[in-house]
């Protein structure tokens, strides 16, 4: 029932005051939100966090909403700045996620969770691995535009790029994730 | 030649009109290209078809809970205030105006001719009195485009405090 209410009446319902409008907020981009965090932070506890502040701080600057872009698209902007903060705090020396002469690496992360994938051996947890091993901004990149299937104006919007920036980033992050597909022998080999 | 990156430069829609209808040319010359175009959008579908990951079964409660537990402060606030803190700011805002237009209210005062102790008239070329002239100074243009400027940036500070605290009562701080 609650997937025939649109987003712009939920938002309205939650400005109102009503609880349940959140939750059903919460419910329905909770997958996505924690989605776009772990592709960036690379742990899922570290994810948790995010998505959670990054759902808070939704709902706190919900009344700023304007509505001349998608709710999703404006969720996804807050998500990706909360990874980025959250990142930041880490490594502080991070100027930008695409500084390839500091790549952001953050120590024991991804084991537990490549241990976990690889007992599944199938397919698709090749394929998520393959782009967990990307950086953050590739990995977060590639899931807005494959997986989510937003526009590059849309991937603009949440990532603060250019359309120039944006395309080329996509680029270089398509091309890193096909060299790491070709050398995983449980996607090619299929 | 097509290249790898062309056609998926031209499954993603990144190529100019032009380009792209080279590539459609080409690919219609040169049928066995379409495998590769095939694949690429395998690959690309591969992608789009992967499961989201899931948060943990916990997830959408705690941020409920956390949610429900941030505005509960906010809510008392304005429940226990029936009045809010505007009035303070605008009084504070008044009690500063008035101190500092009273010196262009008030008439300005000469400075005693009769001394209140009789003084021998043998001291009276001696002694001098150090007298400065305030009227003249309150009066002087400098200080009154001091006191217009003082008084405009308290009012400009006080604006934006209030609309600070205006803000942050929307956004349910």
């Amino acid at each position: 029932m609650s997937a025939a209410i649109t987003d712009e009446t939920l938002i309205q319902q939650a400005l109102e005051g009503r609880q349940a409008a959140f939750a059903t907020l919460v419910n329905r981009y909770e997958r996505y939100a924690f989605t776009l965090a772990l592709r960036m932070v690379k742990n899922r506890e570290d994810a948790h966090e995010v998505a959670q502040d990054a759902f808070l701080r939704a709902f706190r600057y919900l009344p700023d909403f304007r509505g001349d872009a998608k709710f999703s698209t404006w969720l996804y902007k807050i998500v990706y700045s909360t990874s980025l903060n959250f990142l930041r705090k880490q490594n502080p020396e991070i100027q930008s996620l695409d500084d390839e002469s500091r790549p952001v690496r953050l120590a024991d992360h991804g084991t537990p969770d490549a241990s976990y994938a690889m007992e599944l051996s199938d397919r698709n947890a090749a394929l998520q691995m393959a782009i967990g091993q990307l950086s953050s901004d590739d990995g977060a990149i590639i899931t807005l535009f494959y997986l989510y299937e937003h526009t590059l104006e849309e991937i603009c919007q949440i990532t603060n790029l250019s359309m120039t920036n944006a395309k080329t980033k996509l680029c270089r992050a398509r091309q890193r994730l096909r060299t790491i597909v070709e050398r995983t022998p449980e996607i090619v080999g299929h | 030649m097509l290249t790898d990156e062309l056609l998926w430069d031209y499954s993603d829609g990144f190529l100019e009109e032009a380009e792209k209808l080279q590539v459609e040319a080409y690919l219609r010359l040169h049928p066995e290209q379409q495998a590769r175009l095939q694949g690429i959008l395998a690959e690309k579908r591969a992608f789009s078809n992967l499961p989201l990951e899931k948060p943990g079964s916990d997830f959408a409660s705690k941020v409920m809970t956390a949610w429900v537990a941030e505005q509960a402060p906010a809510k008392a606030g304005t429940i226990a205030k029936p009045k809010g803190r505007d009035w303070i700011l605008w009084s504070i805002a008044l009690a500063f105006g008035i101190m500092l237009a009273l010196p262009f209210l008030m008439p300005a005062s000469e400075a005693p001719t009769t001394l209140p102790l009789q003084i021998p008239a043998d001291y009276m070329q001696q002694v001098q009195w150090p007298t400065f002239d305030w009227a003249g100074l309150l009066n002087s243009s400098l200080m009154s485009y001091l006191l217009l400027l003082t008084l405009a940036f308290m009012s400009l500070k006080l604006l934006d405090k209030y609309l600070q605290v205006r803000n942050m009562r929307l956004s349910g701080h």
